[in-house]
This record gives structure tokens, C-alpha cells and sequence, in this order.
């Protein structure tokens, strides 16, 4: 436990150093926050000014010492401002959180349809209704998420006019229909994954030893389905859909930005567009943080789940 | 005369013999699998022979003609010959905002889709690679080296990582392959290294060493045919998902530019008229959507075919197969 928690730990270091080097040494910041026919003279005035006339080793001192610190993502001192909003990049990209944070919990539950539809595919392996699964669970998951997303608008807000098109309206009760579209759009490919996921563990269980066992022992087959088979591809399930929950921390980047919902990728978006760097690397660290910190929580649930996974006994 | 017989005969038996072989059969004897790999091999002909094929100019604009609906047909004016003239042309998938035709624009928007798909996966499946050859087989410090890379890597999700490398190497085709090299290589390199571990211990690659082989060519000749069918898998796999993403980030604007386009930026310039024009959205994303599915389909039955234990399932046709398929692997 204590060694997947370094492991966490080294990562993190990695990232912030991964970060750090993409911006300075792939591209020069300043070059990135100004237009690209500024003048000479702007440019090294602002390096002089926000200290990136200094040695690369001195910087990424004084960055990881800020991050560290209070942990605040600076390239260099003065440099934690966001250009755009004048305020701390970094309570910018946590008031956004929660946000995405909604929109992924929401479609996660949703997409826990999958878990059944998976399992009703695994009774009957390459039967009728596992080739149909297998099909459609392909299906859902090679759609275009933006391209569903637009379609779901056409249909649902522009024609039926049932629900809003975008917008959001807080996290109360008040904002629920704003969030019913982007939740759809986000749910289908984890539907399809999840029931595959399901698909494979359960068959993976059936093919096991104590399974002959149980049905040695004269155990009906659906004793043996539901008190065995799936009581242990539970496990793997169940992890395996926490590894999802980190995967819509990334998907609903473009989901955000179609229905104007205002999480953290349309932060990262905006910024992007306006060039503006600190907010960028806060959100950037902020959401693969976030996937860490999940993957993290999977791993030591899975070892809690499972006593015979030991992160201690690892070569 | 009597030689000139002989391979004339022998011609149809050896197209006999490749359509018995058991995994011809089999891909055959699968119907879903057929058709998307039918579909597969129609997008990539009509990629690479996309001016033949193309029934317009895709970059010809004729305003009077903007946003006709699929299936029909209106006066064009060829204004590559002088005088200019005017002619029916027929439309089946419609026309886009500028009144250039969606068909021959789909057909060389997929030349992008392809090529960026499976040129990402050949770039990063190569660097993945080298890399899990050496960590897997030298161990030690290169591999800790290599394989803490990975994790780093691992930790941050594809879409963002695209983002920020094209947010400071700025979008262009050539920076989305190295986004996807950067992004994906760490797939391939961990099974590379699984597999490289776990071969280092068989006697066969003992055998070499003891001979005196030199780590190259052991690499080379013994272990790295090994690796083609799980690499070649997850790469089968991987190119909907680079397609997927490579549209993402057209539709966003980090993608391809102008006037090259893909089915993401025929989406994202077709999206204002989305509620008066819907085929100018609809139709690039069925053509994403169609090949993702098409590519999926095949890349999994690949791996199923290429894992032994399943390969007996989907081979075996009897009743007697299909039965025992629930009660023994």
C-alpha cells in the first residue's frame, strides 16, 4: 500500500516535471502568450519581467518549490495570474470541479446499464444475443462523442424542443435539465465498455477450475452463475468501472464545450484559445491529479476487494 | 507447352488451398467480421484513389448551389475552362455552406482519417517497440528508466495530452502524428516488455545466447517475430481510436487546417447550420462512425483469432463447439 502510494507520488513529480519541460523547452511561454508578429523588444522585456531570462534549472527550482508550496502552478514568480479572469489560475480551476466532477458521477451511474447487458451477453457465449451485444457494445463505442453530442441537440432541443439546448443553471435542483443531454452523450461509450468489461470477466470466471467444483457438487446453474461466477467477476468489474470514471474526466472535455456546460475542459479550451498559460497548466495538472488520485483509490479498493493482490508481494 | 498446363491447373488449387485455410474460413464464416472488413477495404481504396473516385472537385465552390439536400441535382459553372460552362451535375450526399459536394469531400477528407490512423499507430507502435525490447530485455536501469516513463505518461489522458503538445508545437498533420507517438507509444511499449520478459526465460532464447548470439540479433531474429501478433492487435485496435481522437480535435480546431480537411473540420464548418442543413453533420459523422466500428470489429476479431484458447471458440463451427463454449474454455 505504502509503495502504490509512492508510486503516486513519483508520478505526480513526473507530470509537474513533464509539464514543465513541454512548455519550456518544446516552446518558449512568452512566444506562446504574445501574437505571433510581436516585436523583439516586447518579448525580452517580458522575459525580464517575468523572470525567464534565468536558467532553465533555476526555474524548475523555483517551480517545483511553488508547487510544493502552497501548490500553486507557476512557471516563475508573478506568473500564477491568469491572463484572461486576473485571478489565481489555480481557485479558478477548483471552482470548475465541481462541475465536471457532476457531469462525470452522473454519467458513471448511468452507464452502470452496462453491468446487466453484460452479464445476459456472457450466459450464452456467441449465442444470439452476445454476437447482438458484442455488436452494438462496438457500436456505442466507435461513435464520436461531439458528433452524438450534436445529433442529441438537433433531435432532442432543436426539433422536439424537450430540454434546453446548453447552458447551465448551478448544481441544484433547478439545473437538472441542462444536464440531461450532456449526461446521455457521455454515457453510451461506457455502456458499451462496461458491458464488455462485464462480458469478459464473467466468461474469464465461467472457465476456471472451482466453477467444475461447484457443479461437481450438484449446484443448479444459476447457484453457480450468481453465488460463484459473478460474486468473483465482481471484482474485476468493479474495478475496471472505476478505471472509467478517471476516462470521463478526459471525455467530457468536448462534451463541455458543445452544451456550454462549465466544467474544467471548457476552461482548458478557453484558455487555450486565449493563450493563456497559467490557467492551461492548472488545469492540465488539476484533471491528470485527478485521474491519479482515482486511479489511485481503484487500485487500493481492488487490493481491499481482493485479498490474493498484494502490492507488497510484487517482484 | 506441357509446363504452361501444369501451372494453369495448379492456379485454382492454390486459391482453393487459401480459401480452406482454417482462418480464411473463419473470417468468412463470420458475417459481421466480413463486413467491416468489405467496408474497411472500400474507405482505404477509395482513400488512395480518391481523384479517380471522387465524382467533384471537393474544393470547387458554387455558391448558388449551397446546401443542396442529398440526392439531387442543380447547374454548375466549370470555371476551369475558359469560357466558362455551365452543367448538370448531381449531388448524393448534398452540398456544404460553399456548395462544394459532401461525397468527394468525405472521400478526401478519409485520405486524412487513414492516414493519420494508421500513421500514428506505425509511428508510436515503433517507438513502444524499441523502447519495451530494451527495457525488457536489458532490465535494470534502462527499464526502470523506461518503464517509470510510462507511468508518467499513463497518468495523463490522451485528449489533453493532444491539446497541450498542439498548443505549443501549434496544429498540423505532421504535429498530430508526433501528438499520437507521444501519447500512445507507452501501449505497445509495456506488452512489448511482458512479452520480452517472459521470453528472455525460454529456452530457445538461452539456446541463442549459449551459441553466442549477439543481443541484436536475438533481439532481432528470436524475439521480435514473437511480438507481431499481440502488437499487431493492440494496433488494430488503437487506429479507431486515434480516428476518433484525430476528428475530436479537428472538430475543436486543433486539427487539420484549412483548406486540407478531415471529418472532423467538414463536422466543425458544417455545425452553424446544423438545424438548416443536417446531412453537412450528419454525413461526416456516419462516415467516422462507420469506419471506428469497422476497424473495432476486425481489431477484435484479430485478437480473438490471435489468442489461442479463443481462436479453438471461434474456429470450432460444431454444435457440439458452441455448447461446450459455456462449460469448458
Amino acid at each position: 500500500m505504502i509503495r502504490r502510494v509512492a508510486h503516486s507520488i513519483f508520478v505526480v513529480i513526473g507530470l509537474m516535471a513533464l509539464l514543465f519541460f513541454a512548455i519550456n523547452i518544446l516552446g518558449d511561454p512568452i512566444r506562446l502568450l504574445v501574437d505571433e508578429d510581436a516585436p523583439e523588444e516586447t518579448i525580452r522585456a517580458l522575459h525580464q519581467k517575468y523572470g525567464f531570462d534565468r536558467p532553465l534549472y533555476v526555474r524548475f527550482g523555483d517551480y517545483l518549490a511553488s508547487l510544493l508550496s502552497g501548490c500553486t502552478l507557476r512557471c516563475s514568480p508573478d506568473f500564477d495570474k491568469s491572463i484572461v479572469y486576473k485571478k489565481d489560475a489555480r481557485s479558478l480551476v477548483l471552482e470548475r470541479l465541481p462541475n465536471t466532477a457532476a457531469l462525470a458521477l452522473a454519467a458513471w451511474t448511468l452507464a452502470m446499464v452496462g453491468v446487466p447487458i453484460g452479464i445476459v451477453a456472457a450466459r450464452r457465449p456467441r449465442g444470439v444475443v452476445d454476437r447482438f451485444v458484442n455488436v452494438l457494445t462496438f457500436a456505442v463505442v466507435s461513435i464520436p462523442e461531439f458528433w452524438l453530442a450534436l445529433m442529441l441537440l438537433l433531435v432532442v432541443a432543436v426539433k422536439l424542443e424537450l430540454l434546453p439546448t446548453s447552458g447551465f443553471s448551478g448544481l441544484g435542483p433547478g439545473g437538472w435539465q441542462y444536464m440531461v443531454l450532456p449526461t446521455i452523450t457521455l454515457a453510451p461509450r461506457v455502456i458499451g465498455r462496461n458491458a464488455q468489461i462485464t462480458r469478459a470477466s464473467v466468461i474469464d470466471e465461467i472457465s476456471k477450475g472451482y466453477v467444475d467444483t461447484a457443479r461437481a457438487k450438484g449446484l443448479s446453474e444459476n447457484a453457480v452463475f450468481y453465488g460463484h461466477v459473478l460474486k468473483n467477476a465482481s471484482i474485476s468489474i468493479v474495478t475496471l468501472m472505476g478505471d472509467e470514471l478517471a476516462s470521463f474526466m478526459n471525455g467530457a472535455t468536448v462534451v463541455e464545450i458543445i452544451f456550454a456546460w462549465p466544467g474544467m475542459g471548457l476552461l482548458l479550451i478557453n484558455a487555450i484559445n486565449a493563450r493563456d498559460l497559467p490557467v492551461i497548466t492548472a488545469s492540465v495538472f488539476v484533471i491528470a491529479l485527478m485521474v491519479m488520485v482515482i486511479n489511485l483509490m481503484v487500485d487500493l479498493i481492488y487490493t481491499w476487494l481482493d485479498p490474493r493482490i498484494s502490492y507488497e508481494s510484487q517482484e | 507447352m506441357a509446363e504452361k498446363t501444369a501451372s494453369i491447373q495448379q492456379q485454382p488449387n492454390r486459391v482453393v488451398a487459401f480459401w480452406r485455410l482454417p482462418l480464411v474460413q473463419a473470417f468468412f464464416s463470420e458475417p459481421v467480421t466480413l463486413v467491416s472488413g468489405i467496408f474497411i477495404t472500400l474507405v482505404l481504396l477509395s482513400a488512395i484513389f480518391a481523384p479517380m473516385i471522387a465524382p467533384h472537385n471537393p474544393t470547387d465552390r458554387q455558391l448558388p448551389l449551397r446546401h443542396l439536400p442529398p440526392i439531387s441535382s442543380g447547374v454548375a459553372t466549370d470555371r476551369s475552362v475558359r469560357p466558362e460552362i455551365q452543367e448538370k451535375r448531381f449531388y448524393l450526399l448534398g452540398t456544404d455552406h460553399l456548395g462544394r459536394d459532401v461525397l468527394s469531400r468525405l472521400i478526401y477528407g478519409g485520405r486524412i482519417s487513414i492516414a493519420v490512423g494508421t500513421l500514428g499507430v506505425l509511428v508510436s507502435g515503433c517507438i513502444g517497440l524499441v523502447l519495451g525490447l530494451l527495457a525488457g530485455y536489458y532490465r535494470g536501469l534502462v527499464d526502470d528508466v523506461i518503464m517509470r516513463t510510462v507511468d508518467v505518461f499513463m497518468a495523463v489522458p490522451l485528449l489533453l495530452l493532444a491539446l497541450m503538445v498542439i498548443f505549443i508545437l501549434g496544429p498540423s498533420f505532421q504535429n498530430i502524428i508526433i501528438v499520437f507517438a507521444v501519447a500512445r507509444w507507452m501501449l505497445y511499449c509495456r506488452v512489448t516488455r511482458g512479452v520480452v520478459m517472459s521470453l528472455r526465460k525460454q529456452a530457445f532464447v538461452e539456446a541463442a545466447q549459449t551459441i553466442g548470439c549477439s543481443d541484436r540479433r536475438i533481439l532481432l531474429r528470436h524475439i521480435l517475430p514473437n511480438l507481431i501478433t499481440p502488437v499487431m492487435t493492440i494496433a488494430a485496435l488503437d487506429v479507431p481510436r486515434l480516428i476518433l481522437t484525430e476528428s475530436t480535435l479537428s472538430f475543436l480546431g486543433f486539427g487539420i487546417q484549412p483548406p486540407e480537411s478531415s471529418w472532423g473540420t467538414m463536422l466543425a464548418n458544417g455545425r452553424p447550420y446544423i438545424t438548416s442543413a443536417w446531412w453537412v453533420v450528419v454525413m461526416p459523422g456516419v462516415a467516422i462512425f462507420l469506419t471506428a466500428l469497422s476497424f473495432n470489429l476486425c481489431g477484435v476479431w484479430l485478437r480473438a483469432v490471435s489468442d489461442p484458447l479463443q481462436r479453438w471458440r471461434w474456429l470450432a463451427q460444431t454444435a457440439e463447439a458452441k455448447e461446450a463454449g459455456v462449460r469448458t474454455p
